[in-house]
Parts: structure tokens; C-alpha cells; sequence
């Protein structure tokens, strides 16, 4: 569904994104680890179209969608949920879930403000909140609401667990399967990588711009030297 | 070091009589060839250059854009012709002046020296007011100050009309004009364009560059931008001072609109066309547009006529001229058509290249006990997150220690809380027992503690060398660091080579070992490195080990090291600090904290199965 | 006490003006991080809009809405002909591109029009007064009062309740993240242009009427009174616009009213020492704008 080739992506002079290669395919949960600085985030956010990549491509079943604008993305059903949320917080919780779907048609928009209230009833209960006043968890489930009123099939998530308590990280990871079983596909950035790789059906690790490792979930997993791989210490 | 003097003073002496010589002989060419409209044109411009040389020494240095230059001309301008006009005349205009004023005939000279002293004590204390609002490139604030001192002097001045004349009568020299010959007019203008290029090499002048370019990176590297920031106002406003002195007895008279909003866009103009960050950039502008004034205005005037361009060709072309070229180049070209480019520049771009490579640094001689720095209990809130909670941690000279944690583990803002860039909520940070908790960031670099950033803050338009050099001059005044030869850095850094480019046109491996160089030359006690291989390949990564080992035993300072390169962090540091959520995790040798299982889970997490 | 009151109404009158055009400072601020310094030009062409059909004989209720389409008209063709280069640049270009704006309009005023003055002939009952309880007011400060709350009221609505006020917020809050969620970078900004002109042109029939000047720098007061006031504000918050805008006029007011009648011409100077002061004591204005929680 989606493939990422040769993706390179600079900014200023910082190359973050050298000459990497993804894919994706419809209703897989595909994991992203990898320490900060990897380049995981600037991989997301030049797919969606945030950043113009230098080389390489980004398709989206088969169409070249190399630098398109992130509405036009979203037109195509590819959304993010960015890191750290970024919800506006001066907007109430009803005003957020609107913006995200302001590329569909106004009763469109409606039928899914209606669905994604009936997911996250606690939503429903704060419509009028500013978002700025809600809670850690409360906030990720705006956050994952605000994903689904853009009507996205593949849905690309930067650390949706961080900064949140344990108890709502297992909370997140249902709603990743939840958000699956619905007929989605994830493709999820993760500083936890353990809870990730048990989740994902494939993954991939990257260091300093490129992927270093890839493989199931379960193979990852199962690599005595994870740790050593992770941070890029040989021997 | 030797060579300073001859690149710093001479050079641009020369510089200064060259480009005096070149106006002073152009005006005479085109005076020569027309009657006497061209040589008060020529007499204008050249006073528009004194003023726009002095607000380029204030805009151009400290990237600060005030509107007031102009105020302020307009108090000299008031002062010199209250004072200097003869009382015959003057009682024609302000009978009724306060003080005695009516009858105070001064010499011209005398009436502007007193009118440079007024307008550097208004200046004195709207530089006050700038610093106190936080004036720093880029701010509103100054801007709306200065602005509303520009109207301030022109309100004031149509309303006091007992001392000035107001709107309607204005004050006049009387018949015949008051400026004989263009002699003080070529004496102001050769010692202003001499001062600005001058002042340019300062240490003001360089100090106030350097925040410019970045006020955060500039007080971490030890500068307080404020006292640089007043001298460049001050002799900013001496410069425009004489200007409007000069321009009052040329027209012969004064009025408000003299030095109001017109006024400002011509001058404003001049100095961003050119380029507002030299004297020669400055003076081209005048000139450009000069010409292009003039053009317009002939080209208006019924004197002319262009079939098929009538249309344009009217009443009020100039303005246009002068709007649109101001529009034009900060849309196309903001820099100006120089940039920061001086005449000399390629003169001293062959001197410095002659330069001898200087010898690596070598230790210092121990020049006392080590230095300690001590975080303890250290608590840093933001709103209702907790960032950092209670770390407590000691770093001494001659140590590498490292400071690693997963993302969002706060890491970054402890190093931000200890170098003063985030206010602390709770603990201390002492330097061998001296207190820097809460002080401001620039005494903080001062105290010795430098520091690097996770986005690299270099000085854009300033080139390698200047990235030690002006640190150096806050290690000489401030850590008594003298003849340590900032130089040998860059070659430490193996920036030797490249010491003449500009830092924008930097890769991330050079950039990183820049700003570890410059971190260095302040002689610090310590370095706080903030992520030095982020954007580095495998290559540059393991070739940065001996860099900071290099310099850090260069300057004899301890160092604290962020990063996420495991193999960076364990072959550089004798102990590692593990941060998670804000919290101290584990501490240890490298080995130790590798196989640590609480570290381990803190990067990969835990398995699903173990929560609670 | 009477005269307080008088006062007090004045000033909201006057406040009202500067209010609309804080409010259409600061949306325009938001979104792009720039102090329009061109917004005054949208009174300036109104002005002039305002003149050409009042010497026909219009009368004001054709000529407020003449206005308020020039306004708008202007607010976005200078976006779409000068800002729209130069979005991202530094502060410095961008204040700067809008005097540059600012003298490009009025040079072409004076040049395809007049450089003088033209007089617009104010409405009857500009000079009206009416008595409530015992007290005079001015017709035209209630009236300028009343439109501009139904004004506010009605941009609220539009902030509120529209797709596209929604967005605005979206994006003057965080640009990026609203990229993100989907909203048209251009459309944003092209609509708080539009907006700043329909609020700037409701601003600028009060102040025509007032003034009764049509000029190439007509614009150029009431736009320094504007920059002021949403700066005072806080120039993120919208509230604090319009609380900048009426404390604006009432201070202005007051005064005027206290000042001695020799010195009574100092009134704007007077405002201009205060406002230094207050960019010297408190730089980012009165009113606090949230920032986006960092977790």
C-alpha cells in the first residue's frame, strides 16, 4: 500500500533521512524503532508530505505521491498523528476533531464526528473542553479521534505512548489493534520498542538516517543483541 | 596575532579613505558637468550618507530595526538651528522661546556639538528602555519604541511652536545659505565613514555581530549583547546627529516634515538596497538610490516627456521609486545587493589566507585545582510536567562524563537548566561552590561553564574565525585567558582551512565541531555538549571521539556530554548518568551501565506481559 | 461625574475603531508573524472609495458598504501581491515589506489620484447628540459602539462556528500541525486577509465619518493606533485586541479631557511616551497568550 524508496531527506545541512526503503502493505501494523536522532520522525513526516525529500519516492498504491501536500495526502487516506500530539490547545475538543476533517464533506465529517464519539466516549463527554485541559490519556484518544475523522486507511503514528503512564500505553496499544481489526494499516514510530515489536507484524530499526535492521516483529524481538543493534554499539 | 592590527585597523582605514575618495571624487565629476542644482544634490547626498553611515552603524550591527534614527535627527536638527540661527531672524519665528532661547546665538560648530550631547543623552536613555524590553534581532518591541519616539519628536514639535515654529512658520536661517562651501560637509563625512567601518572591528562592534546572528548562542558563548548593543546606539546617534546638523543648515531651514516619515523611507531605503550589514553596502545604497531618485523625479517633472509613458511619469514617481525598491529587495534580495560585503573584503581574504597555520593547542599549564560542578536535587516544571525531577550529578576537570536517556527524558532541559536558558524550579548548580543557580545565561558561560546545542546555533553570516575569536575576547576580559591563541581551536577542530567561510554554508559534521571549537575558546571550566553527533555519519561520529578528547584536554575542561551514539558515549566518557522520564536511572562506567537491565528497559521498554 | 460618563462613551467609540482594526492585526499576525504594516492602506483606498461616491451624492449607508468591499479587496490583493513572497522570511524583511507596501499605495495615490486632501462630506447627523438620563451623547459614538459589538459578535460566529474560523484558529495556533490535519496553507492566510478587511472596513466607515479625509496617508493614524493596540494586547490574543483597542481609545479620550487646553495638541504625543513605556516595562503586551502544552 504504501513504499518508500531510496528516501533521502535534508534540511538545512543535517541529513536525517539517508537512502531509506519501507513498505507497507494494506492491514499490516508495521513498527519504526530506533534511537532519537534516527530519523524516524523525519521518515513520517516527509511521507505525509510535511518535508520535500532530496532523492527517492514516496508511493501510495502505486501512485508516485513524492511531495505532495499533506491534504493532499490526506485526500488519499494517508494521515498523521504527529509526536507529541500537537493538539491546539486553545481550540475546544469538538473544534479539534472538526479541523482533522476538513477535507471531507460537511455531512461526511459529521457521520464520523458521530463515530468517533461513540469510540472514545470520554471524548463525548468533553466536547467543549479546550483541548489544552485534558488529561495525558485523554489527550491521546483526541489525538488517535482527530486521525480517524480524517478518514485515514493508513494511518502514520510518531510515539503515540509518549509522555503517557503505563497504564495508558496498554490503552494505546488496544486501540492500535482496535484501529487494525477496523480494516486500518499502521505504520507506528515507537520509543517502546518491546510493546512495539510485540504488536507489529514487521519492523523496521533505523540509525542515524538508514534502517539497520528489519525483519517480523517476532524475529526483532527475539535478537539477544537488540539493545547493542539499537544503540550502535559494536562488539 | 601580530597581524591583527595591520587586518583590523589598517585595512579598514584604507577601506574608508578609498570609499570617501571615490564619493568625493564622483560628486565633483558630476558637479562639474552641471549647474548649481547638481551640486546641492551632491551636497545631499553626501549628508544622507553621514546619515545613513550612523544607522548603519545601530541596524546594520545589531540587526535591531529602529525607526527613531530619524527622531533623533529630527531633536539635533531643532537643537542646532534654535541655537545657531541668528537672533535677528530668530525672533521672527519663536519670540516667545523658553530659556532665554531667542537670543543664544551659537557658531554652527559650537550649536552642534551641543545638539550630538543632547541627542546622546535621549539616546543614553531610549538605549535603557530598548535593553530593558529585550531588544534583540528580530523583536517588535524596539521597533514600536523607536517608532514611537519618531512621533513623539514630531507631535512635540508641531505643538511646542514657542520653541520650534510648529507647522506653520517653521525656523530659517535667514537669507543665503548658512553652510559655506562643502567643507565640514567633507570632514563629517570622511570621520563617519571612517567610524562606521571602523567600529565594525571593534569589540563592540564584533560582540553586538555575534548577537545578531544569534542573541541565545551569543550569551551562551559569554556575551551580554546590552552594553555592546548602547555603544552602537550611542555612536549611531552622534553620527546621525551631525548628519541632521549639516542638513538643517543646508536647506537653510527646519520644519517637522524635515525629519518625519519621509524622511525615514529614504534613509531606510538607502541602507537595506545596499546592504544594511556594511558601510560599503550602506554607501552604495545611497547612491543607487540617489540616482534612481533623481532619475524619477526628471523623468516626472514636466520638463521631460516619454511617449506611451506619461502615465507613469507623474508627481510622486520617486515615492513610488522608493517604496518599490525597498519592496523589491526584501522580496528578492534582502540582504541588499552586497550582503555583509566590504570594499576590502578581498584584500584581507589574501592577508588572512597568508596566514601561517598556527601550532595545535597544547594542555595548559595547570594553572590551579581542579574545578568542580555540582547539580544537585535539580527540578525543572513546566506548568504541570515535571521534566526534570530531583537529578543530582558532578562533573570535574579533566572527566568525560556522559548523560544518555531515551527520548523526552529530559535530558536537553537539564543541560538548559544548568547553562540558565530555563528557569530552575528546584535544587542548585554550583561551580566549585559559587551558586550559578538562576543567573542569567551569559555570567553563567562567564562563570566557565560553555555549552553546545542539539540544533546547532552557530553565527550564519560570520566566517569559522570569528566563531573563536569573539569568545576569546569574553576569555580574556572575563577568564583571564590571555595570549591563548583562539586560532589554534580551528586547527584542533580541523577547521583550519575552511576559517574564511561563512558558517550557513557549513555540513553538520563541520558545524558540530565549530561549535565545539568555538564552546572551547572560551577557556571554560567545563563543556556541556548537547547531542555533537546528531546528524554525523558513522564516520564523523567516531572521528568526533578524539575531537572532543582533543579539545577538552586543550583547554583543560571537564565534560558533559548528551547523546544517543552508544558508541560515541562509551568511548569518550569515564562514566555515563542515565536519564528516564527526568529521573537519574543509574550512573556508572560504560560497562556497567550497558549491562544495567533498568537501562536497557528504559531504550527498548518493557514487554507487555510486566505491566502492572 | 457627567462628563465621566460622556467620557467613558467617547472613548468606547473611539475604542471600537481601534478594536476592529487590532482584531484584524492580530488575526493576520497569527498566521503569518508579521505586524502589518499595510494594514492602514485598506483605509486609505477605502478612503478614496468613500470620496469618489460621496461627491456623486450617495448616500452613507452605499458608501459603508463601498468601503467595506475596498477594504477587502485591498487586504487581499496586497497579500496576494507583496506577503505572499516573502512568508517564512525574518521579521526584519517582513516589517519591512509592509512599509514598503504602506509607501508603494501611497505613492500611487498621489500620483493617479491627489496628493491633497479630498473632503468627504460627513453624514447629517454626524454632530446629533441625544440625552439618555440626563446626560448628552454623541449619536455617532453609540452608533459606532453599537455596530462594532454586532461586528464582534458576528466575527466571533465566524470563528466559532465556520469551518474556516475553525481552521484560522487551527492554524494561527500552530501552522504546521493545522498543515497536518489538512488545512490549505494559502486559503488560511488568504482568509485572514479577507477577514482584516471586512473588520478594517467597518473600522474605517467610523473613521471616515469622523474625519472626513480621503489622502494618500489617511490610513496611516488609525493603522499606528491599531499596531499599538493589538500589540498592548498581546498580539496572539484576540480578547486582549480588543481590550488593547478600548483602553487605546479610552486613555486617548481622558487625555485629551485632563490635559490643559494649550498642551491638549500633546495628546498623541503624550500616547506615544505611554506606549514606549509600556513596550519598556512589559514587552509582551498585557495579555498572556497561551502556548500549546508541551506534553
Amino acid at each position: 500500500m504504501l513504499s518508500v524508496d531510496g528516501l533521502t531527506t535534508s534540511y538545512g545541512s543535517i541529513t536525517a533521512v539517508r537512502d531509506v526503503s519501507i513498505h507497507v502493505d494494506a492491514g499490516e501494523i508495521v513498527g519504526l524503532i530506533g534511537p532519537n536522532g534516527a530519523g524516524k520522525s523525519t521518515l513520517l513526516n516527509t511521507t505525509v508530505g510535511l518535508l520535500r525529500p532530496t532523492a527517492g519516492r514516496v508511493t501510495v498504491d502505486d501512485r508516485d505521491v513524492t511531495g505532495s501536500s499533506p491534504d493532499a495526502m490526506l485526500r488519499l487516506g494517508v494521515a498523521l498523528v504527529p509526536e507529541r500530539r500537537r493538539l491546539f490547545a486553545d481550540l475546544t475538543v469538538v473544534e479539534n476533531l472538526l479541523v482533522a476533517g476538513i477535507t471531507a464533506p460537511a455531512a461526511e465529517r459529521q457521520r464520523r464526528l458521530e463515530e468517533v464519539v461513540e469510540l472514545f466516549p470520554l471524548l463525548g463527554r468533553r466536547r467543549t473542553f479546550p483541548a489544552g485541559y485534558l488529561s495525558g490519556g485523554e489527550a491521546q484518544q483526541l489525538a488517535i479521534g482527530r486521525a480517524l475523522m480524517s478518514g485515514a486507511r493508513l494511518l502514520l503514528m510518531d510515539e503515540p505512548t509518549l509522555g503517557l503512564a503505563p497504564g495508558l500505553v496498554d490503552l494505546v496499544f488496544e486501540l492500535i489493534e482496535d484501529l487494525r481489526s477496523q480494516g486500518r494499516t499502521l505504520l507506528v514510530v515507537e520509543q517502546n520498542a518491546r510493546r512495539l515489536l510485540e504488536a507489529a507484524d514487521r519492523a523496521y530499526l533505523m540509525r542515524t538516517g538508514s534502517v539497520v535492521a528489519e525483519g517480523t516483529g517476532r524475529d526483532l524481538a527475539d535478537r539477544h543483541d537488540l539493545f547493542e543493534v539499537y544503540l550502535g554499539v559494536e562488539g | 596575532m601580530r597581524r591583527e592590527p595591520l587586518e583590523r585597523l589598517l585595512v579598514p582605514t584604507g577601506e574608508a579613505a578609498a570609499l570617501f575618495a571615490i564619493l568625493v571624487v564622483g560628486g565633483l565629476l558630476y558637479t562639474m558637468s552641471g549647474g548649481s542644482a547638481r551640486d546641492t544634490l551632491v551636497s545631499q547626498m553626501f549628508i544622507n550618507a553621514i546619515v545613513v553611515v550612523g544607522m548603519q552603524v545601530y541596524i546594520g550591527n545589531t540587526g535591531i530595526l529602529s525607526f527613531g534614527h530619524i527622531g533623533f535627527a529630527a531633536i539635533a536638527g531643532y537643537a542646532v538651528a534654535i541655537a545657531a540661527i541668528d537672533p535677528l531672524f530668530k525672533r521672527l519665528f519663536i519670540p516667545e522661546a523658553p530659556f532665554g532661547l531667542a537670543t543664544v546665538h551659537l557658531d554652527p560648530l559650537t550649536a552642534t556639538v551641543v545638539a550630538v550631547l543632547l541627542v546622546a543623552l535621549v539616546a543614553f536613555l531610549i538605549g535603557l528602555g530598548l535593553v530593558r524590553s529585550g531588544a534583540r534581532a528580530g523583536a517588535v518591541a524596539p521597533t514600536m519604541i523607536t517608532l514611537a519616539l519618531l512621533f513623539l519628536v514630531y507631535e512635540a514639535a508641531r505643538n511646542f511652536t514657542d520653541l520650534t515654529g510648529g507647522d506653520r512658520s517653521g525656523l530659517s536661517f535667514g537669507p543665503g545659505n548658512s553652510l559655506e562651501g562643502r567643507g565640514w560637509i567633507y570632514v563629517a563625512l570622511g570621520l563617519s565613514i571612517l567610524a562606521a567601518r571602523l567600529f565594525r572591528e571593534t569589540r563592540a562592534g564584533r560582540l553586538a555581530q555575534a548577537a545578531r546572528e544569534d542573541d541565545l548562542a551569543a550569551r551562551a558563548s559569554g556575551i551580554d549583547p546590552a552594553p555592546p548593543q548602547m555603544i552602537a546606539l550611542l555612536l549611531s546617534v552622534v553620527l546621525v546627529a551631525i548628519g541632521a546638523s549639516l542638513r538643517v543648515q543646508l536647506l537653510g531651514s527646519m520644519t517637522p516634515n524635515f525629519f518625519f516619515f519621509s524622511y525615514t523611507l529614504l534613509t531606510l531605503a538607502m541602507l537595506v538596497v545596499g546592504g544594511r550589514k556594511s558601510v560599503t553596502g550602506a554607501l552604495l545604497g545611497v547612491v543607487v538610490i540617489t540616482a534612481g531618485s533623481e532619475a524619477t523625479r526628471y523623468l516626472a517633472s514636466d520638463a521631460v516627456s516619454v511617449p506611451g509613458f506619461d502615465w507613469l511619469l507623474k508627481e510622486g514617481l520617486s515615492d513610488l521609486f522608493l517604496g518599490g525598491a525597498m519592496l523589491g529587495f526584501m522580496i528578492l534580495r534582502p540582504d541588499g545587493l552586497l550582503g555583509d560585503r566590504e570594499l576590502g573584503d578581498g584584500l584581507l581574504l589574501r592577508l588572512r589566507s597568508a596566514q601561517p597555520t598556527p601550532e595545535p593547542p597544547e594542555a595548559p599549564v595547570a594553572s590551579g585545582a581542579a574545578s568542580t560542578l555540582t547539580v544537585r536535587g535539580l527540578s525543572v516544571q513546566f506548568g504541570g510536567f515535571l521534566a526534570v525531577h530531583d537529578v543530582s550529578l558532578q562533573v570535574r576537570t579533566g572527566e568525560v562524563v556522559g548523560l544518555i536517556g531515551p527520548n523526552g527524558a529530559g535530558k536537553t532541559t537539564l543541560l538548559n537548566a544548568i547553562t540558565g536558558v530555563v528557569p530552575v524550579t528546584d535544587g542548585t548548580v554550583a561551580l566549585n561552590g559559587e551558586d550559578l543557580t538562576r543567573r542569567a545565561t551569559h555570567r553563567i558561560a562567564r562563570a566557565g561553564v560553555a555549552r553546545t546545542f542539539q540544533n546547532f546555533r552557530l553565527f550564519p553570516s560570520l566566517p569559522l574565525r570569528e566563531h573563536v575569536d569573539v569568545p576569546a575576547i569574553v576569555a580574556e576580559r572575563h577568564r583571564h585567558a590571555r595570549g591563548r591563541d583562539a586560532r589554534a581551536l580551528l586547527v584542533a577542530g580541523d577547521l583550519w582551512d575552511a576559517r574564511e567561510r561563512r558558517a550557513r554554508e557549513l555540513d553538520t559534521g563541520t558545524a558540530r565541531r565549530l561549535e565545539l571549537s568555538r564552546a572551547a575558546a572560551l577557556s571554560p571550566d567545563f563543556l556541556l555538549l548537547d547531542e555533537p553527533t546528531t546528524g554525523m555519519n558513522e564516520a564523523e561520529s567516531a572521528a568526533m571521539i578524539e575531537h572532543v578528547r582533543r579539545i577538552a584536554r586543550a583547554v583543560g575542561a571537564g565534560v558533559l556530554v548528551i547523546d544517543h551514539d552508544l558508541h560515541f558515549i562509551t568511548n569518550v566518557c569515564d562514566r555515563i548518568f542515565v536519564l528516564d522520564q527526568g529521573r537519574l536511572i543509574a550512573d556508572g562506567t560504560p560497562e556497567e551501565v550497558r549491562a544495567d537491565p533498568q537501562v536497557r528497559e528504559a531504550y527498548l521498554g518493557s514487554a507487555a506481559d510486566r505491566s502492572r | 461625574m457627567t462628563q465621566f460618563v460622556q467620557n467613558l462613551v467617547d472613548g468606547l467609540g473611539q475604542g471600537s475603531i481601534y478594536a476592529l482594526l487590532a482584531l484584524g492585526l492580530t488575526l493576520i499576525f497569527g498566521v503569518m508573524h508579521l505586524v502589518n504594516f499595510a494594514h492602514g492602506e485598506l483605509i486609505t483606498v477605502s478612503s478614496y472609495a468613500a470620496y469618489a461616491l460621496a461627491s456623486r451624492g450617495t448616500g452613507w449607508g452605499v458608501i459603508a458598504i463601498a468601503v467595506i468591499v475596498a477594504s477587502v479587496l485591498t487586504a487581499v490583493a496586497i497579500e496576494f501581491l507583496a506577503f505572499r513572497w516573502v512568508r517564512g522570511a525574518s521579521e526584519f524583511t517582513m516589517l519591512l515589506t509592509s512599509f514598503g507596501v504602506h509607501f508603494v499605495v501611497a505613492a500611487l495615490f498621489v500620483m493617479y489620484v491627489s496628493p491633497r486632501p479630498r473632503n468627504i462630506p460627513k453624514p447629517e447627523w454626524i454632530f446629533d447628540t441625544v440625552r439618555i438620563g440626563g446626560v448628552a451623547f454623541e449619536v455617532v459614538d453609540l452608533v459606532t459602539i453599537a455596530v462594532t459589538l454586532v461586528t464582534l459578535v458576528a466575527t466571533g460566529r465566524v470563528l466559532r462556528r465556520t469551518m474556516f474560523g475553525i481552521a484560522l484558529r487551527a492554524a494561527a495556533e500552530d501552522f504546521d500541525a493545522a498543515r497536518i490535519m489538512g488545512v490549505r496553507s494559502n486559503l488560511v492566510i488568504r482568509g485572514a486577509f479577507a477577514l482584516s478587511g471586512v473588520l478594517a472596513g467597518v473600522a474605517g466607515v467610523f473613521w471616515l465619518m469622523r474625519t472626513g479625509t480621503a489622502s494618500p496617508t489617511a490610513g496611516l493614524t488609525p493603522l499606528l493606533f491599531g499596531v499599538i493596540a493589538a500589540i498592548v494586547g498581546g498580539l496572539g490574543s484576540l480578547g486582549g485586541a480588543i481590550l488593547g483597542g478600548m483602553a487605546l481609545g479610552l486613555v486617548q479620550v481622558f487625555f485629551r479631557s485632563w490635559l490643559p487646553p494649550d498642551l491638549a495638541g500633546l495628546t498623541e504625543g503624550l500616547l506615544f511616551v505611554l506606549i514606549a513605556l509600556l513596550f519598556i516595562v512589559r514587552p509582551q503586551g498585557f495579555v498572556t497568550v497561551r502556548r500549546a502544552e508541551r506534553a
